[in-house]
């Protein structure tokens, strides 16, 4: 499996970081994660994109999902420095502005 | 024009990373710039999922062909597949209006992709009745190395 999903709690929230590829083949995985991190999430969820080498619409479809389900829940959700590939994808799809995006040295 | 390459492989997710790689491969090959490259790899991405999710329904015995073929003004690539015919217009339906994190739906954006990374998509059911979807970028576009 080309992708690499880990979750780091800190005061009740949580972020996950991301690594590798999230493709049809690797989503499902993400998006399993990605669900049970929201629904434990104090009040803010962050993702971690920086070392993703490469997504589709698949993952940003999982993406959206979190943020559905963040949204439902009065939660925040937060992409942390997404790599150029996750940005493209983002951008080709028209959902750069969907989401709430920061870098390293703002989150 | 005749082929460059032509791959057929099973409608299995696993193989979507290595079909990356050799198209990545191709295109490098013939000096495109990187940032188109990353563009028609993604498009190309979304049109095998397409097949994978939509024509073949996640089943992963189906089968996909890939061909490319590289004209003075067009790339072409070439995906048929044996699975079921999408809707007549389904190149068509391309509605994102008034997006917010509650309206915001997780599909339908692999089409979109798929229509921005190429100049030209077109669909038809072949004479052997295989689905034939057409991807075709225009080659003056490119940066030549």
């Amino acid at each position: 499996m080309s992708i690499d999903i880990q979750t780091v709690e800190q005061n009740g929230n949580y972020k996950i970081q991301v690594c590798g590829q999230v493709d049809l083949y690797t989503s499902p995985n993400l998006r399993k994660v990605m669900l049970e991190t929201v629904d434990k999430s104090k009040d803010l969820i962050t993702v971690q994109l920086s070392q993703v080498e490469y997504m589709d619409s698949s993952g940003v479809a999982t993406l959206v999902e979190g943020l559905r389900s963040a949204t439902k829940q009065k939660k925040t959700f937060q992409l942390l420095s997404p790599s150029h590939a996750v940005r493209k994808v983002l951008n080709l799809s028209r959902l750069e502005t969907v989401f709430t995006i920061k870098e390293d040295n703002e989150a | 024009m005749r082929d460059d390459f032509s791959i057929t492989f099973r409608s299995h997710p696993k193989l979507l990373k290595p079909v990356r790689a050799l198209v990545r491969n191709y295109l490098e090959t013939a000096h495109f710039s990187k940032e188109k490259i990353d563009d028609i790899v993604l498009g190309l991405d979304e049109a095998c999922t397409n097949c994978i999710r939509h024509a073949y329904h996640g089943a992963r015995s189906g089968i996909i062909q890939l061909s490319a073929r590289l004209g003075t003004i067009w790339l072409e690539f070439e995906l048929q597949d044996c699975g079921s015919c999408p809707p007549k217009d389904f190149l068509h339906r391309e509605k994102r209006n008034d997006i917010t994190p509650t309206t915001i739906k997780p599909h339908g954006l692999g089409l979109i992709i798929l229509k921005r990374a190429f100049d030209n998509v077109s669909f038809h059911v072949n004479e052997n009745g295989k689905n034939c979807l057409i991807l075709r970028a225009r080659r003056k576009a490119f940066k030549k190395g």
